[in-house]
Protein backbone atom coordinates (compact mmCIF):
# COMPACT_ATOMS: atom_id res chain seq x y z
CA UNK A 1 0.00 0.00 0.00
CA UNK A 2 2.64 2.52 1.35
CA UNK A 3 4.73 1.58 -2.26
CA UNK A 4 2.11 1.89 -4.14
CA UNK A 5 1.11 5.50 -2.91
CA UNK A 6 4.95 6.10 -3.26
CA UNK A 7 4.70 4.95 -6.83
CA UNK A 8 2.28 7.28 -7.72
CA UNK A 9 3.60 10.15 -5.84
CA UNK A 10 6.68 9.71 -8.15
CA UNK A 11 4.82 9.52 -11.45
CA UNK A 12 2.49 12.41 -10.66
CA UNK A 13 5.00 14.86 -9.48
CA UNK A 14 6.95 13.94 -12.61
CA UNK A 15 3.91 14.01 -14.83
CA UNK A 16 2.96 17.65 -12.95
CA UNK A 17 6.65 18.57 -13.44
CA UNK A 18 7.28 18.01 -16.58
CA UNK A 19 3.88 19.98 -17.84
CA UNK A 20 5.00 22.76 -15.55
CA UNK A 21 8.55 23.29 -17.33
CA UNK A 22 6.45 22.34 -20.61
CA UNK A 23 4.53 25.76 -19.89
CA UNK A 24 7.18 27.45 -17.91
CA UNK A 25 9.63 27.15 -21.06
CA UNK A 26 6.92 28.25 -23.49
CA UNK A 27 5.55 31.06 -21.50
CA UNK A 28 9.22 32.69 -20.83
CA UNK A 29 9.71 31.75 -24.95
CA UNK A 30 12.54 29.57 -24.81
CA UNK A 31 10.22 27.55 -27.31
CA UNK A 32 8.46 29.39 -29.99
CA UNK A 33 4.35 28.96 -29.41
CA UNK A 34 4.24 28.61 -33.25
CA UNK A 35 6.56 25.61 -32.77
CA UNK A 36 5.56 23.75 -29.33
CA UNK A 37 1.86 25.34 -27.51
CA UNK A 38 1.95 25.54 -24.23
CA UNK A 39 -0.32 22.32 -22.48
CA UNK A 40 -2.66 25.29 -21.13
CA UNK A 41 -2.80 26.72 -24.56
CA UNK A 42 -3.79 23.11 -25.94
CA UNK A 43 -6.32 22.46 -23.26
CA UNK A 44 -8.35 25.63 -23.86
CA UNK A 45 -7.97 25.22 -27.46
CA UNK A 46 -9.90 22.03 -26.99
CA UNK A 47 -12.89 22.88 -25.84
CA UNK A 48 -14.23 25.21 -28.09
CA UNK A 49 -12.17 22.75 -30.78
CA UNK A 50 -14.49 19.97 -29.90
CA UNK A 51 -17.36 21.49 -29.48
CA UNK A 52 -17.60 23.20 -32.83
CA UNK A 53 -20.17 21.97 -35.35
CA UNK A 54 -17.17 21.29 -38.25
CA UNK A 55 -16.11 18.80 -35.54
CA UNK A 56 -18.73 16.59 -35.28
CA UNK A 57 -18.81 15.88 -39.03
CA UNK A 58 -14.83 14.57 -38.68
CA UNK A 59 -15.68 12.89 -35.55
CA UNK A 60 -17.98 10.88 -37.63
CA UNK A 61 -16.62 10.07 -40.93
CA UNK A 62 -13.24 8.47 -38.49
CA UNK A 63 -15.85 6.67 -36.07
CA UNK A 64 -17.71 5.80 -39.03
CA UNK A 65 -14.35 4.60 -40.80
CA UNK A 66 -12.87 2.45 -37.79
CA UNK A 67 -16.10 0.58 -37.19
CA UNK A 68 -16.84 -0.22 -40.34
CA UNK A 69 -13.47 -1.46 -41.06
CA UNK A 70 -13.21 -3.29 -37.54
CA UNK A 71 -16.33 -5.22 -38.13
CA UNK A 72 -15.13 -6.49 -41.01
CA UNK A 73 -12.18 -7.19 -40.08
CA UNK A 74 -13.75 -9.28 -36.91
CA UNK A 75 -16.48 -10.69 -39.56
CA UNK A 76 -14.13 -11.90 -41.78
CA UNK A 77 -11.07 -12.94 -39.63
CA UNK A 78 -12.78 -14.99 -36.81
CA UNK A 79 -14.05 -17.90 -39.67
CA UNK A 80 -10.86 -17.72 -41.18
CA UNK A 81 -8.76 -17.69 -37.88
CA UNK A 82 -10.68 -20.77 -37.16
CA UNK A 83 -10.89 -22.39 -39.90
CA UNK A 84 -6.79 -22.08 -40.36
CA UNK A 85 -6.41 -23.30 -37.04
CA UNK A 86 -8.42 -25.91 -37.09
CA UNK A 87 -7.56 -27.68 -41.21
CA UNK A 88 -3.82 -28.54 -41.29
CA UNK A 89 -4.52 -28.46 -44.98
CA UNK A 90 -6.18 -25.46 -45.13
CA UNK A 91 -3.69 -23.73 -42.86
CA UNK A 92 -0.60 -25.57 -45.46
CA UNK A 93 -2.74 -23.87 -48.66
CA UNK A 94 -2.98 -19.85 -47.14
CA UNK A 95 -0.12 -19.93 -45.20
CA UNK A 96 1.96 -18.74 -48.00
CA UNK A 97 -0.65 -15.69 -49.03
CA UNK A 98 -0.83 -14.64 -45.25
CA UNK A 99 3.04 -14.87 -44.82
CA UNK A 100 3.25 -12.44 -47.58
CA UNK A 101 0.94 -9.60 -46.61
CA UNK A 102 1.71 -10.21 -43.34
CA UNK A 103 5.31 -9.05 -44.39
CA UNK A 104 3.80 -5.81 -46.68
CA UNK A 105 3.07 -2.66 -44.77
CA UNK A 106 -0.29 -2.35 -45.02
CA UNK A 107 -0.43 1.18 -44.98
CA UNK A 108 1.69 1.63 -47.95
CA UNK A 109 -1.18 -0.35 -50.05
CA UNK A 110 -3.25 2.98 -49.67
CA UNK A 111 -2.04 4.13 -53.15
CA UNK A 112 -3.55 1.04 -54.75
CA UNK A 113 -6.13 1.01 -52.49
CA UNK A 114 -7.52 4.05 -54.09
CA UNK A 115 -7.24 2.97 -57.29
CA UNK A 116 -9.24 0.16 -56.80
CA UNK A 117 -12.22 2.01 -54.75
CA UNK A 118 -11.20 5.76 -54.84
CA UNK A 119 -10.60 8.21 -52.27
CA UNK A 120 -13.27 8.67 -49.67
CA UNK A 121 -14.81 6.73 -46.72
CA UNK A 122 -13.90 2.80 -48.45
CA UNK A 123 -10.55 3.61 -48.76
CA UNK A 124 -9.94 4.49 -45.09
CA UNK A 125 -11.99 1.19 -44.37
CA UNK A 126 -9.96 -1.05 -46.68
CA UNK A 127 -7.05 -0.14 -44.72
CA UNK A 128 -8.68 -0.35 -41.46
CA UNK A 129 -9.92 -3.67 -41.97
CA UNK A 130 -6.50 -5.18 -43.47
CA UNK A 131 -4.93 -3.52 -40.21
CA UNK A 132 -6.96 -5.51 -38.76
CA UNK A 133 -7.38 -8.37 -40.07
CA UNK A 134 -4.40 -10.12 -39.36
CA UNK A 135 -3.90 -9.78 -36.40
CA UNK A 136 -7.29 -11.67 -35.53
CA UNK A 137 -6.08 -14.44 -38.03
CA UNK A 138 -3.20 -15.32 -36.66
CA UNK A 139 -4.47 -15.21 -32.79
CA UNK A 140 -7.47 -17.49 -33.35
CA UNK A 141 -5.61 -19.82 -35.63
CA UNK A 142 -2.75 -20.26 -32.76
CA UNK A 143 -5.75 -20.22 -30.23
CA UNK A 144 -7.48 -22.91 -32.27
CA UNK A 145 -4.04 -25.23 -32.28
CA UNK A 146 -3.63 -24.92 -28.60
CA UNK A 147 -7.08 -26.23 -27.32
CA UNK A 148 -6.79 -27.88 -24.69
CA UNK A 149 -6.52 -31.58 -25.90
CA UNK A 150 -8.07 -33.02 -22.69
CA UNK A 151 -11.16 -30.94 -23.98
CA UNK A 152 -11.27 -32.06 -27.49
CA UNK A 153 -10.86 -36.10 -26.25
CA UNK A 154 -13.65 -35.67 -24.05
CA UNK A 155 -16.11 -33.53 -26.93
CA UNK A 156 -14.84 -36.46 -28.92
CA UNK A 157 -15.91 -39.43 -26.94
CA UNK A 158 -19.28 -38.08 -26.18
CA UNK A 159 -20.20 -38.05 -30.02
CA UNK A 160 -19.62 -34.43 -30.72
CA UNK A 161 -19.70 -33.89 -34.19
CA UNK A 162 -16.78 -31.27 -36.08
CA UNK A 163 -19.03 -27.91 -35.76
CA UNK A 164 -20.40 -28.65 -32.93
CA UNK A 165 -17.01 -29.08 -31.27
CA UNK A 166 -15.86 -26.00 -32.51
CA UNK A 167 -19.10 -24.52 -31.27
CA UNK A 168 -19.05 -25.58 -28.00
CA UNK A 169 -15.26 -26.59 -27.44
CA UNK A 170 -12.75 -23.99 -29.59
CA UNK A 171 -15.01 -21.05 -29.44
CA UNK A 172 -15.23 -20.43 -25.53
CA UNK A 173 -11.46 -21.42 -25.15
CA UNK A 174 -10.44 -18.96 -28.03
CA UNK A 175 -12.08 -16.50 -26.60
CA UNK A 176 -8.75 -14.32 -24.76
CA UNK A 177 -6.86 -15.34 -27.73
CA UNK A 178 -9.23 -13.14 -29.73
CA UNK A 179 -9.91 -10.37 -27.14
CA UNK A 180 -5.49 -10.21 -27.56
CA UNK A 181 -5.98 -10.08 -31.62
CA UNK A 182 -8.67 -7.46 -31.03
CA UNK A 183 -6.57 -5.11 -29.00
CA UNK A 184 -3.81 -5.75 -31.82
CA UNK A 185 -6.02 -4.26 -34.42
CA UNK A 186 -7.65 -1.65 -32.39
CA UNK A 187 -4.05 0.03 -32.29
CA UNK A 188 -3.62 -0.82 -35.65
CA UNK A 189 -6.76 0.42 -36.99
CA UNK A 190 -6.56 3.67 -34.99
CA UNK A 191 -2.93 4.17 -37.03
CA UNK A 192 -4.82 2.98 -40.36
CA UNK A 193 -7.41 5.69 -39.66
CA UNK A 194 -4.95 8.45 -39.11
CA UNK A 195 -2.39 7.69 -41.69
CA UNK A 196 -5.73 6.68 -44.38
CA UNK A 197 -7.29 10.41 -43.61
CA UNK A 198 -4.03 12.33 -43.89
CA UNK A 199 -2.84 10.49 -47.46
CA UNK A 200 -6.34 11.21 -49.00
CA UNK A 201 -9.54 12.35 -47.34
CA UNK A 202 -12.05 15.33 -47.03
CA UNK A 203 -12.97 14.50 -43.41
CA UNK A 204 -12.00 13.01 -40.47
CA UNK A 205 -9.52 13.86 -37.78
CA UNK A 206 -6.04 12.34 -39.84
CA UNK A 207 -7.29 15.22 -42.22
CA UNK A 208 -7.40 17.49 -39.29
CA UNK A 209 -4.44 16.42 -37.98
CA UNK A 210 -2.58 16.44 -41.87
CA UNK A 211 -4.54 20.09 -42.60
CA UNK A 212 -3.65 21.96 -39.04
CA UNK A 213 -0.06 20.02 -38.75
CA UNK A 214 1.12 20.90 -42.52
CA UNK A 215 -0.34 24.58 -41.59
CA UNK A 216 1.64 25.00 -38.15
CA UNK A 217 -1.67 25.55 -36.69
CA UNK A 218 -0.24 23.80 -33.83
CA UNK A 219 -2.46 24.23 -30.86
CA UNK A 220 -5.11 22.86 -33.24
CA UNK A 221 -2.84 19.74 -33.98
CA UNK A 222 -2.23 18.98 -30.63
CA UNK A 223 -5.70 19.38 -29.68
CA UNK A 224 -6.94 16.78 -32.14
CA UNK A 225 -3.85 14.18 -31.55
CA UNK A 226 -4.98 14.78 -27.83
CA UNK A 227 -8.45 13.57 -28.73
CA UNK A 228 -6.58 10.78 -30.73
CA UNK A 229 -4.80 9.51 -27.97
CA UNK A 230 -7.78 9.73 -25.56
CA UNK A 231 -10.04 7.40 -27.54
CA UNK A 232 -7.30 5.03 -28.11
CA UNK A 233 -6.80 4.84 -24.08
CA UNK A 234 -10.66 4.70 -24.37
CA UNK A 235 -10.97 1.38 -26.54
CA UNK A 236 -8.12 -0.02 -25.22
CA UNK A 237 -9.45 0.22 -21.68
CA UNK A 238 -12.58 -1.18 -22.42
CA UNK A 239 -11.01 -4.34 -23.62
CA UNK A 240 -9.35 -4.67 -21.16
CA UNK A 241 -12.06 -4.52 -18.62
CA UNK A 242 -13.77 -7.23 -21.26
CA UNK A 243 -10.95 -9.21 -21.23
CA UNK A 244 -11.32 -9.19 -17.10
CA UNK A 245 -14.84 -9.51 -17.17
CA UNK A 246 -14.68 -12.88 -19.46
CA UNK A 247 -11.98 -14.37 -17.83
CA UNK A 248 -13.71 -14.54 -14.83
CA UNK A 249 -15.68 -17.53 -15.04
CA UNK A 250 -12.61 -20.25 -16.39
CA UNK A 251 -11.79 -22.36 -13.52
CA UNK A 252 -7.93 -22.07 -12.41
CA UNK A 253 -7.38 -18.88 -13.61
CA UNK A 254 -7.48 -15.99 -10.50
CA UNK A 255 -6.14 -13.00 -13.36
CA UNK B 1 3.46 -18.37 -37.14
CA UNK B 2 3.00 -18.10 -33.32
CA UNK B 3 1.11 -15.54 -31.92
CA UNK B 4 2.09 -11.94 -32.21
CA UNK B 5 3.90 -10.21 -29.54
CA UNK B 6 1.39 -8.54 -27.29
CA UNK B 7 -0.82 -11.91 -26.42
CA UNK B 8 0.02 -11.49 -22.97
CA UNK B 9 -2.81 -12.22 -21.05
CA UNK B 10 -4.08 -15.35 -23.05
CA UNK B 11 -3.50 -18.92 -21.77
CA UNK B 12 0.03 -20.50 -22.27
CA UNK B 13 -0.28 -22.27 -25.52
CA UNK B 14 -0.10 -25.77 -25.58
CA UNK B 15 3.95 -26.47 -27.14
CA UNK B 16 3.20 -27.34 -31.19
CA UNK B 17 2.62 -30.80 -32.45
CA UNK B 18 1.25 -31.72 -28.90
CA UNK B 19 -1.83 -34.22 -29.69
CA UNK B 20 -4.72 -32.48 -30.67
CA UNK B 21 -7.28 -34.67 -32.11
CA UNK B 22 -7.03 -38.27 -33.42
CA UNK B 23 -5.97 -38.12 -37.01
CA UNK B 24 -3.56 -34.38 -36.28
CA UNK B 25 -0.05 -34.26 -35.56
CA UNK B 26 0.81 -36.14 -32.61
CA UNK B 27 5.03 -35.43 -31.48
CA UNK B 28 6.86 -33.36 -34.03
CA UNK B 29 5.63 -33.42 -37.33
CA UNK B 30 6.79 -36.25 -39.12
CA UNK B 31 8.81 -35.86 -42.36
CA UNK B 32 6.41 -36.56 -45.05
CA UNK B 33 3.76 -33.85 -43.06
CA UNK B 34 6.10 -31.66 -43.65
CA UNK B 35 6.87 -32.16 -47.33
CA UNK B 36 2.75 -32.86 -47.80
CA UNK B 37 2.79 -29.04 -46.17
CA UNK B 38 5.51 -27.75 -48.69
CA UNK B 39 3.65 -29.43 -51.90
CA UNK B 40 0.37 -27.47 -50.59
CA UNK B 41 1.95 -24.38 -49.96
CA UNK B 42 3.93 -24.77 -53.39
CA UNK B 43 0.88 -25.49 -55.18
CA UNK B 44 -1.43 -23.04 -53.88
CA UNK B 45 1.24 -20.74 -54.61
CA UNK B 46 1.12 -21.58 -58.37
CA UNK B 47 -2.43 -21.78 -58.66
CA UNK B 48 -2.76 -18.28 -57.39
CA UNK B 49 -0.61 -17.04 -59.53
CA UNK B 50 -1.52 -19.31 -62.37
CA UNK B 51 -5.23 -17.43 -61.59
CA UNK B 52 -3.72 -14.18 -61.26
CA UNK B 53 -2.26 -13.70 -64.79
CA UNK B 54 -5.55 -15.41 -66.54
CA UNK B 55 -7.31 -12.80 -65.08
CA UNK B 56 -5.08 -10.20 -66.34
CA UNK B 57 -4.36 -11.95 -69.72
CA UNK B 58 -8.28 -12.58 -70.70
CA UNK B 59 -8.60 -9.64 -69.50
CA UNK B 60 -11.64 -9.69 -66.95
CA UNK B 61 -10.12 -6.97 -64.94
CA UNK B 62 -8.27 -4.37 -66.51
CA UNK B 63 -4.72 -4.79 -66.35
CA UNK B 64 -4.19 -1.10 -64.70
CA UNK B 65 -5.99 -2.21 -61.81
CA UNK B 66 -4.25 -5.74 -61.04
CA UNK B 67 -1.42 -5.78 -62.69
CA UNK B 68 -0.85 -9.75 -63.40
CA UNK B 69 2.50 -11.14 -62.53
CA UNK B 70 4.41 -10.75 -66.20
CA UNK B 71 3.73 -7.38 -66.31
CA UNK B 72 5.28 -7.03 -62.19
CA UNK B 73 8.12 -9.55 -63.71
CA UNK B 74 9.08 -7.06 -66.27
CA UNK B 75 8.77 -3.65 -63.69
CA UNK B 76 10.76 -5.19 -61.89
CA UNK B 77 13.84 -6.23 -64.25
CA UNK B 78 13.62 -2.57 -65.56
CA UNK B 79 13.42 -0.89 -61.46
CA UNK B 80 16.35 -2.79 -60.98
CA UNK B 81 18.33 -2.17 -64.59
CA UNK B 82 17.86 1.31 -64.54
CA UNK B 83 19.36 1.58 -60.68
CA UNK B 84 15.92 3.86 -59.55
CA UNK B 85 15.16 0.82 -57.18
CA UNK B 86 18.32 0.85 -55.34
CA UNK B 87 18.89 4.63 -55.38
CA UNK B 88 15.29 4.82 -53.70
CA UNK B 89 16.25 2.12 -51.31
CA UNK B 90 19.40 3.65 -50.30
CA UNK B 91 17.56 6.49 -49.08
CA UNK B 92 14.96 4.83 -46.99
CA UNK B 93 17.40 2.61 -45.15
CA UNK B 94 20.03 5.46 -44.96
CA UNK B 95 16.66 7.44 -43.05
CA UNK B 96 15.89 3.92 -41.45
CA UNK B 97 19.12 3.77 -39.62
CA UNK B 98 19.81 6.79 -38.71
CA UNK B 99 16.30 6.85 -36.36
CA UNK B 100 17.15 4.09 -35.05
CA UNK B 101 21.06 4.23 -34.37
CA UNK B 102 19.13 7.59 -32.30
CA UNK B 103 16.98 5.55 -30.44
CA UNK B 104 19.36 2.86 -29.54
CA UNK B 105 21.73 5.52 -28.25
CA UNK B 106 18.71 7.22 -26.49
CA UNK B 107 16.99 4.38 -25.32
CA UNK B 108 19.40 2.30 -24.13
CA UNK B 109 20.88 4.12 -21.22
CA UNK B 110 17.42 5.48 -20.49
CA UNK B 111 16.08 1.90 -20.48
CA UNK B 112 18.91 0.58 -18.29
CA UNK B 113 18.54 3.71 -15.51
CA UNK B 114 14.07 3.20 -15.73
CA UNK B 115 15.08 -0.62 -15.32
CA UNK B 116 17.58 -0.65 -12.69
CA UNK B 117 16.24 2.22 -10.36
CA UNK B 118 12.70 2.02 -9.92
CA UNK B 119 12.21 5.67 -9.26
CA UNK B 120 13.14 6.48 -12.54
CA UNK B 121 10.87 4.59 -14.77
CA UNK B 122 8.21 5.73 -11.81
CA UNK B 123 8.97 9.05 -13.08
CA UNK B 124 9.05 8.48 -16.75
CA UNK B 125 5.65 6.81 -17.18
CA UNK B 126 4.08 9.77 -18.05
CA UNK B 127 6.21 9.63 -20.90
CA UNK B 128 6.06 6.20 -21.71
CA UNK B 129 2.81 5.95 -21.50
CA UNK B 130 2.11 8.84 -23.82
CA UNK B 131 4.37 7.62 -26.59
CA UNK B 132 2.67 4.00 -26.10
CA UNK B 133 -1.07 5.33 -27.03
CA UNK B 134 -0.37 8.11 -29.60
CA UNK B 135 0.07 6.21 -33.09
CA UNK B 136 3.84 8.57 -33.42
CA UNK B 137 3.16 8.86 -37.00
CA UNK B 138 0.28 11.13 -36.62
CA UNK B 139 3.27 13.81 -35.76
CA UNK B 140 4.47 13.54 -39.68
CA UNK B 141 2.74 16.90 -41.09
CA UNK B 142 4.24 18.77 -37.78
CA UNK B 143 7.54 16.98 -38.52
CA UNK B 144 7.67 18.29 -42.13
CA UNK B 145 6.57 21.79 -41.16
CA UNK B 146 9.29 22.08 -38.65
CA UNK B 147 12.16 20.65 -40.42
CA UNK B 148 11.09 20.59 -43.97
CA UNK B 149 10.55 17.57 -46.48
CA UNK B 150 13.49 15.59 -46.70
CA UNK B 151 15.72 13.11 -44.56
CA UNK B 152 15.70 14.65 -40.94
CA UNK B 153 11.29 14.52 -40.34
CA UNK B 154 11.45 10.76 -41.20
CA UNK B 155 14.46 9.59 -39.44
CA UNK B 156 13.18 11.71 -36.51
CA UNK B 157 9.87 9.98 -36.49
CA UNK B 158 11.86 6.98 -36.69
CA UNK B 159 13.71 7.77 -33.95
CA UNK B 160 10.50 8.66 -32.07
CA UNK B 161 9.10 5.01 -32.77
CA UNK B 162 12.11 3.13 -32.12
CA UNK B 163 13.25 4.83 -28.56
CA UNK B 164 10.17 3.32 -27.07
CA UNK B 165 10.26 0.20 -28.10
CA UNK B 166 14.08 0.03 -27.14
CA UNK B 167 13.13 1.64 -23.82
CA UNK B 168 10.42 -0.59 -22.91
CA UNK B 169 12.16 -3.82 -23.81
CA UNK B 170 15.51 -3.04 -21.99
CA UNK B 171 13.84 -1.72 -18.79
CA UNK B 172 12.32 -4.68 -18.86
CA UNK B 173 14.99 -6.71 -19.41
CA UNK B 174 17.02 -4.97 -17.09
CA UNK B 175 14.11 -5.78 -14.08
CA UNK B 176 14.07 -9.55 -15.04
CA UNK B 177 18.09 -9.92 -14.36
CA UNK B 178 18.51 -13.26 -12.03
CA UNK B 179 18.63 -11.68 -8.75
CA UNK B 180 20.88 -15.08 -7.51
CA UNK B 181 23.69 -13.38 -10.19
CA UNK B 182 23.38 -10.08 -8.99
CA UNK B 183 23.51 -11.49 -5.25
CA UNK B 184 26.95 -13.23 -6.38
CA UNK B 185 28.06 -10.17 -7.48
CA UNK B 186 27.07 -8.39 -4.65
CA UNK B 187 28.87 -11.55 -2.30
CA UNK B 188 32.68 -10.86 -4.39
CA UNK B 189 32.14 -7.39 -3.16
CA UNK B 190 31.86 -5.91 -6.94
CA UNK B 191 32.01 -1.66 -7.22
CA UNK B 192 28.23 -0.81 -8.98
CA UNK B 193 30.23 0.09 -12.12
CA UNK B 194 31.76 -3.38 -12.41
CA UNK B 195 29.01 -5.03 -11.54
CA UNK B 196 26.85 -3.24 -14.00
CA UNK B 197 29.59 -4.04 -16.54
CA UNK B 198 29.71 -7.71 -16.43
CA UNK B 199 26.19 -8.73 -15.35
CA UNK B 200 23.84 -6.12 -16.09
CA UNK B 201 24.66 -5.06 -19.54
CA UNK B 202 25.69 -8.55 -20.73
CA UNK B 203 22.27 -9.63 -19.05
CA UNK B 204 20.41 -7.34 -21.14
CA UNK B 205 21.96 -8.20 -24.39
CA UNK B 206 18.85 -10.54 -25.71
CA UNK B 207 16.42 -7.78 -24.57
CA UNK B 208 18.25 -5.05 -26.73
CA UNK B 209 18.09 -7.38 -29.49
CA UNK B 210 14.44 -7.66 -29.49
CA UNK B 211 13.72 -4.22 -28.70
CA UNK B 212 16.39 -3.45 -31.46
CA UNK B 213 14.11 -6.43 -33.91
CA UNK B 214 10.91 -4.56 -33.18
CA UNK B 215 12.02 -1.15 -33.61
CA UNK B 216 13.13 -1.56 -37.27
CA UNK B 217 10.31 -3.39 -38.28
CA UNK B 218 7.73 -0.41 -37.00
CA UNK B 219 10.74 1.87 -37.97
CA UNK B 220 10.33 0.78 -41.65
CA UNK B 221 7.03 0.65 -41.63
CA UNK B 222 7.18 4.21 -40.50
CA UNK B 223 9.66 5.47 -43.49
CA UNK B 224 7.50 4.46 -46.01
CA UNK B 225 4.29 6.03 -44.69
CA UNK B 226 6.10 8.44 -44.04
CA UNK B 227 7.57 8.85 -47.64
CA UNK B 228 4.18 8.17 -48.87
CA UNK B 229 2.86 11.50 -47.05
CA UNK B 230 5.16 13.80 -48.04
CA UNK B 231 8.51 12.91 -49.69
CA UNK B 232 10.75 13.31 -52.60
CA UNK B 233 12.60 10.34 -52.74
CA UNK B 234 12.68 6.68 -51.16
CA UNK B 235 10.41 3.25 -51.03
CA UNK B 236 7.25 5.21 -49.90
CA UNK B 237 7.33 7.94 -52.36
CA UNK B 238 7.95 5.31 -55.23
CA UNK B 239 4.21 3.76 -54.18
CA UNK B 240 3.05 7.43 -54.14
CA UNK B 241 4.30 8.17 -57.43
CA UNK B 242 3.60 4.70 -59.50
CA UNK B 243 0.27 4.68 -57.48
CA UNK B 244 -0.93 8.36 -58.54
CA UNK B 245 0.29 7.35 -61.86
CA UNK B 246 -1.09 4.24 -62.39
CA UNK B 247 2.12 1.75 -62.65
CA UNK B 248 0.68 -0.57 -60.77
CA UNK B 249 2.81 -3.20 -61.39
CA UNK B 250 5.74 -0.53 -60.36
CA UNK B 251 3.67 -0.19 -57.00
CA UNK B 252 3.67 -3.97 -56.64
CA UNK B 253 7.51 -4.34 -56.73
CA UNK B 254 8.06 -1.48 -54.23
CA UNK B 255 5.58 -3.60 -51.68
CA UNK B 256 7.38 -6.68 -52.63
CA UNK B 257 11.20 -5.10 -51.56
CA UNK B 258 9.79 -3.09 -48.58
CA UNK B 259 8.02 -6.13 -47.66
CA UNK B 260 11.65 -8.60 -48.27
CA UNK B 261 13.49 -5.97 -46.67
CA UNK B 262 11.43 -6.40 -43.32
CA UNK B 263 11.48 -9.73 -43.52
CA UNK B 264 15.40 -9.66 -43.73
CA UNK B 265 16.09 -7.54 -41.15
CA UNK B 266 13.99 -9.35 -38.90
CA UNK B 267 15.34 -12.64 -39.93
CA UNK B 268 19.26 -11.28 -38.98
CA UNK B 269 18.41 -9.69 -35.51
CA UNK B 270 16.74 -13.20 -34.92
CA UNK B 271 19.73 -15.33 -35.97
CA UNK B 272 21.84 -12.83 -33.85
CA UNK B 273 19.60 -13.04 -31.03
CA UNK B 274 20.98 -16.85 -31.46
CA UNK B 275 23.61 -16.34 -31.44
CA UNK B 276 23.62 -14.84 -28.25
CA UNK B 277 21.30 -17.53 -26.63
CA UNK B 278 24.27 -19.96 -27.55
CA UNK B 279 27.03 -18.10 -26.31
CA UNK B 280 24.43 -18.02 -22.70
CA UNK B 281 23.80 -21.61 -22.45
CA UNK B 282 27.50 -22.53 -22.17
CA UNK B 283 28.29 -19.98 -19.94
Amino acid sequence: MLRANEERLWTVGALTAGLLVWEGAVRTGVIATSFLPAPSAILRAAGPFYAGAEMREHLVASGLEFLIGLALAVAAGVPIGVAIGWSPCLDAILAPYLAALYAVPKLALLPIVIVWVGIGLWSVVVVVFLAGFFPIVVNLATAVRSVDPTLLRVARSLQAGELRTIWTVVVPSSVPFFLAGLRLAVIGGLVAVVVGEMYASKAGIGYLVAVTGATLQVTKMFAAVLGLTLSGLLALWAIDRTQHRVERWRPGRSA
Amino acid sequence: MGPIAGVTRAPDPVPRGVAVLDGRAAGPPSRERHWARVGLGAGSVLAGLFLWEAIGTLGLINRIVLSPPRDVAAAAVQLVRSGELAMHVGVSLHELVVGLTLAVAVGLPMGVLAGWFRRVAWVLRPLTGAFYATPIIVFAPLMVAWLGIGFWDKAILVFLEGFFQVFVTVSAGVRALDDAWLRVASAFAARPAFTFRTVVLPGAVPYILVGVRLATGRGLVTVVVAELLASTAGLGWMVAYYGQTFKIANVFVVLLVTAGLGVLADAGIRRLEGHVEQWRATV
